[in-house]
């Protein structure tokens, strides 16, 4: 099955509300940001590479940052990637979405929107089919306007 | 999506053009159905649109586009003002108001001030006071700088903090203290919190992609309205062929003066006064009504380089209007559009993290989706809320000051392409 561009801002929106939940909630650290992929990859600790993840540098509205995310892979029956998660350690919960891809989905590529509180890490992990887990990660600096209230 | 049914709905109405004079010819005639009594916007204008936080200012004892008047007036250069006795200035009470949003926006929005004054993302358009403590400068001379830095330049772009009443002379005072504390350059660890190295944002979104732009949905509302008969019994559609054809450059050569009004109209306007006098629809500026159409009207013209009417009579007294105004002090913060928009002045350069923008470049993608208000903003709403941000009452949207202003800006773009409608933070 693949996401098409529809169902990723759909996603997108259920991360945003998942987000919005934990409200109150004190802020993800570096740990817990750390700790979710970790899950995510079976205790595998993530090699920077293969993973891109295109987002801004600096953001100048946090309430919705595109991010790209794509994945180097042939994406064939015996080697593509599986899952893709998101996650910001300086939200008040680090899980932002995680997408899923086959070997019909021909590329391994998604885009969406997200809501980041502060300035903070933006960590891209895939699975892929044989196992074996990449990362990247990016800060994006969410500014603070200039005309105050 | 809606482009397979705006094709679904070219084909019916390009056949009814057919049978029709082309609107470019009836243009030529002399008098467009215009409607020309009462506002063309929500009557009387109310600020409650913007919410409690903007609404309860009040600025009234301050310069407004109407009124340019009201602000107390220049203090005379030089006239210094002693500074209070009996208040014992506190660094760390004057480095809480340098950086408190709510007084003006902080300091830090246009001065880097020291690894004390917080590294993270302050602006450029006023000096580094990093090491203003070492200068030498007497309390004197600092706190009359805050209190009201025009009596000793009066062309400053600096708000008057005291003299209009943003700080009370003993905030000035803290903030004294904590000036005199400032001694060491700040070292950011990030180029991106330096102002001098801060990347400047690149917008490369592609707004007329409907899955980046959520203003485009709003066209189909658009497409609706020009076939809906108004009250009249008459619809956009019973006299004009579809829009692409009638209007593939019109937007392009708005806003244009209107002798019968007095003023200058845009789109918007154009929009509301035509319909309401042919198919008698009441489509009020920024209403949905009003921006779908108005959107509409532009994203069928995109492309086209912007070329409005400045010869006429009317039209060069609207921009030598807009000319002195671009140049007035309004609000309590007292800002012109030329303190923030002028190359020689803050323009192109960072007020805290936001970059800020010529008067060319910025006019050709309106409407915009603001995503950080999740609204679509016409050029008239984007002015309006320039006067909110300076603390100064904005008028109603149809107010012929706009109109002046709408004219001076596209004057300014002139020759460049329709690029609508656009998204921004």
């Amino acid at each position: 099955m693949t996401l098409t561009r529809r169902d990723t801002l759909l996603l997108g929106a259920c991360a945003t509300a998942f987000v919005f939940s934990g409200r109150g909630m004190a802020f993800a650290s570096a740990e817990l940001a750390e700790e979710a992929y970790l899950e995510f990859t079976g205790g595998a600790e993530p090699e920077l590479g293969r993973v891109t993840l295109d987002a801004p540098e600096i953001a100048e509205n946090g309430n919705t940052v595109p991010i790209s995310v794509s994945v180097d892979s042939p994406m064939t029956a015996d080697d593509h990637v599986e899952s893709v998660l998101i996650v910001a350690d300086g939200n008040p919960n680090p899980d932002v979405a995680t997408f899923h891809f086959t070997a019909l989905s021909g590329t391994a590529a998604a885009t969406t929107r997200m809501r980041l509180a502060k300035t903070q890490n933006v960590i891209a992990v895939a699975r892929m089919s044989d196992g074996s887990v990449f990362m990247d990660k990016k800060e994006i600096k969410v500014t603070i306007g200039g005309c105050g209230g | 999506m809606m482009f397979g049914r705006m094709l679904a709905l070219g084909a019916p109405l390009a056949a009814l053009g057919l049978l029709m004079a082309p609107w470019s010819e009836t243009r030529a005639a002399p008098e467009v159905p215009l409607y020309t009594e009462g506002s063309a916007a929500q009557s009387p204008w109310e600020r409650s649109i913007y919410g409690a936080r903007w609404g309860d200012r009040d600025s009234s004892a301050f310069n407004t586009l109407d009124n340019t008047n009201a602000s107390p007036e220049l203090p005379p250069i030089g006239e210094l003002r002693p500074v209070p006795a009996g208040i014992a200035g506190d660094p760390e009470k004057g480095k809480e108001l340098a950086a408190n949003r709510r007084k003006g926006g902080s300091c830090l929005a246009c001065h880097v001030m020291g690894p004390a004054g917080n590294a993270d993302l302050p602006g450029n358009v006023g000096p580094d006071l990093s090491e203003i403590g070492t200068f030498g400068h007497d309390d004197s001379y600092l706190y009359n700088y805050v209190y009201d830095p025009r009596v000793f330049n009066p062309e400053t772009s600096m708000p008057p903090w005291g003299a209009h009443g943003i700080l009370t002379e003993e905030e000035v005072v803290h903030i004294v203290a904590f000036m005199k504390t400032l001694t060491s350059p700040v070292e950011f660890s990030d180029p991106r919190d330096d102002p001098e190295t801060r990347p400047v944002p690149v917008e490369d979104r592609d707004g007329q992609d409907p899955l980046v732009n959520p203003a485009i949905w709003t066209m189909e509302t658009a497409l609706d309205l020009y076939e809906e008969a108004g009250p009249t019994g008459k619809s956009c559609a019973s006299c004009h062929s579809p829009a692409e054809e009638d209007f593939s450059t019109w937007a392009a050569s708005m806003p244009v003066w209107e002798p019968r009004l007095d003023k200058v109209l845009g789109v918007e306007e154009f929009v509301y006064r035509h319909a309401r006098a042919t198919t008698g629809a009441e489509w009020l500026m920024q209403s949905e009504e009003n921006l779908a159409m108005a959107m509409y009207l532009r994203f069928v013209a995109n492309g086209t380089p912007i070329d409005v009417d400045t010869e006429s009579e009317g039209a060069k007294a609207a921009i030598a209007r807009a000319e002195t105004l671009y140049h007035t002090k309004l609000g309590q913060l007292n800002f012109s559009c030329a303190d923030c928009h002028e190359d020689s002045k803050g323009a192109n350069k960072w007020v805290r993290g936001q970059w800020l923008g010529e008067s060319r470049g910025q006019l050709p993608h309106f409407p915009v989706y603001r995503t950080s208000r999740s609204e679509i903003w016409d050029i008239r709403k984007r002015l309006q809320w320039c006067n909110v941000a300076i603390w100064a009452d904005e008028l109603a949207p149809d107010a012929k000051v706009y109109g002046d202003l709408e004219l001076w800006l596209s004057s300014k773009n002139e020759g460049l392409p329709l690029n609508a409608p656009n998204i921004r933070h």
